[in-house]
């Protein structure tokens, strides 16, 4: 989920920013889910909105006959992988991070990799699809686990 | 009875299917691309997945994304509302190789119909009425201006692999005639992918009128009556009506009988459209659709029936919910098509919906996707939604539905609300004298202003 710097609204004559106040806002509206927050002090003005963007989050499918989640813990993960470093999931299918469940992951967090080397495989009508590391750099996080059914766009994991 | 439907469509049709799914305790999965993350069907179900980007042919279309979906979901079912894979024969034999339900009819069904000269020979056999015209594809220039003297000029030519008001040329006299052919021909490869071409007679003005046949798949079938789609502009029907006004009952019941009684021959399963010009008390066959329409609502406010229901019903093994005796069309219904367009100049207005306030009370139906806030994607068609209103004589539904469109408010997108409402105010409207160029000379003649204003 992309959110931009806080653009907050300054009254004519406002002063100083007071960035803590527009820093606490900003994490408050990302926690909390909320596409905006205003707070008003006389002439001081200051409104924090989340844009929505083009591309929204994508939402958790689920396997389990409940409602998927498509507040907190979307918005949370999905946060976490914003970043340029992000591997998303060119298709629909199951991940594997690991070639068979006896082997070990072909990827853990604070792997060095190179570009092209193996990061994970999506699964989709007994397809495996590998799904390799556009970049070199290390593996700062794993964003999915093993035999999680994916969409297209799901950030998957962060190369940096 | 399914456990779990995906809906592979996007828009209005996927928040009607969600909506009879939901009503019959069926699971939901919605499907979609990266432009419709934040439609109102995916808000609304049960799991979503996204499949791709804005594209429809990486997205929609995508026949593996969709097959994926329904793996990981575990959906039992998919239901191609209209466009995109509705009518496409060999998604729904694929589907059926991954042992899924296709909602919709069989795939031999859908492939005769879908080849408009198999599908005419079709209808003949089955004593369904025709357009006169080549009893094939036509095969030289000789042949071609035989038939088309025996049959009188203008005539028309039309690609076998088009349907929709697609690839049709008029020829209005001999000397047009090699050069009508020769680009049908052309555009025909172009936009299907195969150059077949038939002749038919070209009718002057004629109406479009149409019958809402639902079959079981095991050889019973029946009819709800027809809709009216004559206003039509570039072959795009803005305004439907069942009954159509210019039918009376025994028309109603003989040519419905006739339709039905030829699906039941067929075999055929599900629902489908029969489409027919009617000029001089008479029908002509044009084709067949073998999926749900956009129009379907006209007949559900006449007959109180959810066609949406009955598709999923037997697409679950279930028989026909009820007998022909059992249809009974009650009162008029008016649908009208709300598009993102300028209402004179048709221009396309995508963007975002600042305000929206859609009309209600008795007897209108809104079947919409949009809302304050939503932004109407550009990659896709451009419907805001359809209008529906329902009353005991065409008088009264022609009021209400002049008293809808003028409550209604859609702000911040242009739409062609404004064409409604002068169409309902218009005295040949109102006294249902209209034929399929009605429309298109009315907006000629400055019905709507200047365009491009």
């Amino acid at each position: 989920m992309k959110y931009p710097e806080a653009k907050p609204e300054l009254a004519p004559d406002a002063a100083a920013i007071d960035m803590d106040l527009v820093t606490n806002l900003a994490q408050l509206v990302a926690r909390l889910g909320l596409s905006e927050i205003e707070i008003k002090k006389g002439d001081f003005k200051l409104r924090i909105a989340k844009q929505l963007a083009v591309s929204a989050p994508p939402v958790l499918p689920q396997v389990a006959p409940q409602p998927t989640a498509k507040g907190e813990a979307a918005n949370k993960e999905a946060a976490k992988a914003e970043d340029a470093g992000t591997v998303k999931s060119p298709m629909v299918g199951t991940v594997y991070l690991r070639a068979s469940p006896e082997l070990p992951p072909f990827v853990e967090t604070g792997a060095k990799v190179k570009s092209g080397d193996k990061l994970l495989l999506v699964e989709a009508m007994k397809t495996f699809n590998e799904i390799l590391a556009p970049r070199e750099g290390t593996v700062t996080s794993i964003l999915v686990e093993d035999g999680q059914p994916v969409e297209y766009g799901q950030p998957l994991l962060v190369i940096e | 009875m399914f456990d779990k439907i995906l809906i592979a469509n996007r828009g209005e049709i996927a928040l009607r299917i969600l909506r009879a799914a939901k009503e019959l305790g069926i699971a939901t999965v919605a499907v979609h691309s990266t432009a419709d993350a934040d439609a109102m069907h995916v808000k609304l179900a049960d799991e979503s997945v996204c499949i791709g980007p804005p594209r429809a042919r990486d997205s929609y279309l995508n026949i593996p994304a969709l097959l994926a979906a329904c793996e990981i979901t575990g959906a039992e079912a998919l239901h191609p509302g209209y466009g995109f894979l509705a009518e496409n024969a060999r998604f729904a034999e694929i589907l059926a190789d991954h042992h899924l339900v296709f909602i919709g009819p069989k795939p031999e069904h859908i492939r005769l119909m879908g080849d408009k000269i198999a599908a005419k020979a079709t209808a003949v056999r089955l004593g369904i009425p025709c357009v006169p015209g080549s009893p094939g594809a036509i095969t030289g220039e000789k042949e071609a201006a035989a038939i088309a003297r025996q049959l009188g000029f203008p005539v028309l030519i039309k690609a076998a692999a088009g349907g929709g008001g697609r690839g049709m040329k008029i020829a209005r006299s001999e000397g047009d005639l090699a050069a009508a052919i020769a680009t049908a021909r052309i555009e025909a490869k172009a936009a299907f992918g195969d150059d077949s071409v038939y002749i038919e007679k070209f009718l002057e003005k004629p109406r479009h009128i149409e019958f809402q046949i639902l079959g079981d798949g095991h050889g019973k079938a029946i009819h709800f009556g027809e809709r009216d789609c004559s206003l039509q502009r570039r072959h795009q029907k803005l305004w439907e009506e069942s009954p159509s006004p210019a039918l009376n009952a025994s028309q109603r019941l003989e040519v419905g009988e006739i339709c039905a009684k030829a699906m039941r021959e067929l075999g055929y399963g599900g629902l489908g459209t029969i489409e027919f010009l009617y000029e001089g008390g008479k029908f002509y066959f044009i084709e067949m659709n073998t999926r749900i329409q956009v129009e379907h609502p006209v007949t559900e406010m006449v007959t109180g029936v959810d066609l949406v229901h009955e598709q999923i019903r037997i697409a679950a093994g279930s028989p026909l919910s009820l007998t022909q005796d059992q249809v009974a069309l009650q009162g008029h219904a008016i649908e009208c098509r709300i598009n993102a367009e300028n209402a004179a100049s048709f221009r396309p207005s995508p963007g975002k919906i600042a305000y929206y306030h859609p009309p209600g009370g008795l007897g209108v139906r809104l079947d919409s996707a949009v809302y304050a806030g939503y932004a109407i994607p550009p990659n896709y068609d451009s419907l805001v939604g359809k209008l529906i209103v329902h009353g005991r004589n065409r008088n009264e539904a022609l009021m209400r539905l002049r008293r809808a469109l003028d409550e209604f408010i859609v702000d911040g997108i242009d739409t062609t609300i404004p064409l409604f409402q002068t169409l309902v105010r218009n005295a040949d409207i109102q006294n249902g004298l209209y034929d399929i160029h009605w429309l298109e000379k009315f907006l000629a003649l400055g019905g709507m202003g200047t365009a491009g204003t």
